[in-house]
């Protein structure tokens, strides 16, 4: 099954609805969910996000959610 | 009493069967060549018989446990057969020489007093999500839940009993996202399947929601207001991605 990681920038232009790229990151967002592709969001753009946003903002129910543990930090 | 083929309890073959089995094949193939067995007197001689290909394999790292004296190099599931089998020697105070059929003397030899366990420090506190459905719940002694995954296979989590209890709607059959805790070898990113702990369950649907999606935008949209983004994620990040 094909998978997509979405980063940070993704996430707040998708949320963001007067970003200049709101639309696009929409349609994408959309086109990944209606194929079956399976989006990614890692815990650092997570954290990056909850910088200014809050978490429940974001669409976790749709997400597969990538932890960063001792391994990823080597 | 000394040990012969009359004095070798059954559990006791059971035990060292499934640690051979994990030495051969620490895959789990959903199939796999047969592996025969057959127990004989000297004192106890337990023949394990299957195809060349893994016999080869498990001969050569028999021979580098020995040479380097450690299995901290193995899979985890090579690792742990090895270590179970030095946890059984030091039990049954019995010494345990290792042949195969592409060798004439004892490629390993685990003693009461040798010392084949893996190295703790290489196992780190660790946190995992996973996604699938979930197949079983329950346990009689060790609560538990299954859940049948296209990464990692099917996982068996403790969750604790009280978890359960505390569940009104029927768990089974749905798809769940789970964040669990559980060690993880920092050298080879393994992740040890028998540790695993849950923390939390997580409503995972992954489906095109036009009215759920809206509503997060309407909520987050007030957080981003006048801020521009490449400018924003510049500052945050100080540079480093550049």
């Amino acid at each position: 099954m094909s998978s997509v990681l979405l980063d940070t920038s993704f996430l707040i232009r998708l949320l963001k609805k007067d970003d200049e790229l709101h639309n696009n990151a929409y349609q994408y967002y959309r086109y990944f969910l209606e194929k079956g592709f399976v989006l990614k969001v890692s815990t650092i753009s997570i954290a990056e996000y909850c910088v200014r946003g809050e978490i429940d903002e974001l669409p976790l129910r749709s997400l597969q959610i990538l932890p960063f543990n001792i391994d990823h930090a080597k | 009493m000394p040990i012969s083929p009359e004095t070798f309890d059954i559990k006791e073959i059971i035990e060292l069967m499934e640690n051979v089995e994990d030495l051969l094949y620490p895959e789990k193939p959903k199939s796999r060549p047969i592996i025969s067995y057959n127990i004989e007197e000297g004192s106890v001689k337990h023949i394990f018989t299957t195809s060349p290909e893994p016999v080869i394999a498990v001969s050569a790292i028999l021979s580098q446990v020995k040479s380097e004296n450690s299995i901290d190099f193995l899979g985890l599931r090579r690792a742990r057969a090895i270590e179970n089998i030095q946890k059984f020697s030091v039990k049954r105070n019995y010494e345990f020489q290792f042949q195969t059929s592409r060798t004439m003397h004892p490629e390993l030899l685990i003693t009461p007093e040798s010392n084949f366990y893996r190295s703790e420090n290489l196992w780190v506190d660790a946190e995992f999500y996973f996604y699938g459905t979930l197949k079983d719940a329950g346990g009689k002694n060790k609560a538990n839940i299954h859940l049948d995954t296209e990464s990692h296979g099917y996982l068996t989590i403790e969750t604790g009993q009280d978890f359960l209890k505390k569940q009104e709607e029927n768990l089974l059959y749905k798809e769940y996202g789970v964040r669990v805790s559980g060690k993880q070898n920092i050298e080879t990113g393994e992740i040890d399947s028998h540790s695993l702990r849950l923390i939390e369950i997580i409503d995972y649907r992954p489906a095109y929601d036009k009215d759920y999606i809206d509503r997060l935008i309407r909520k987050a949209s007030k957080s981003w207001k006048g801020i521009d983004i490449d400018n924003w994620l510049a500052s945050l990040r100080g540079g480093y991605d550049e």
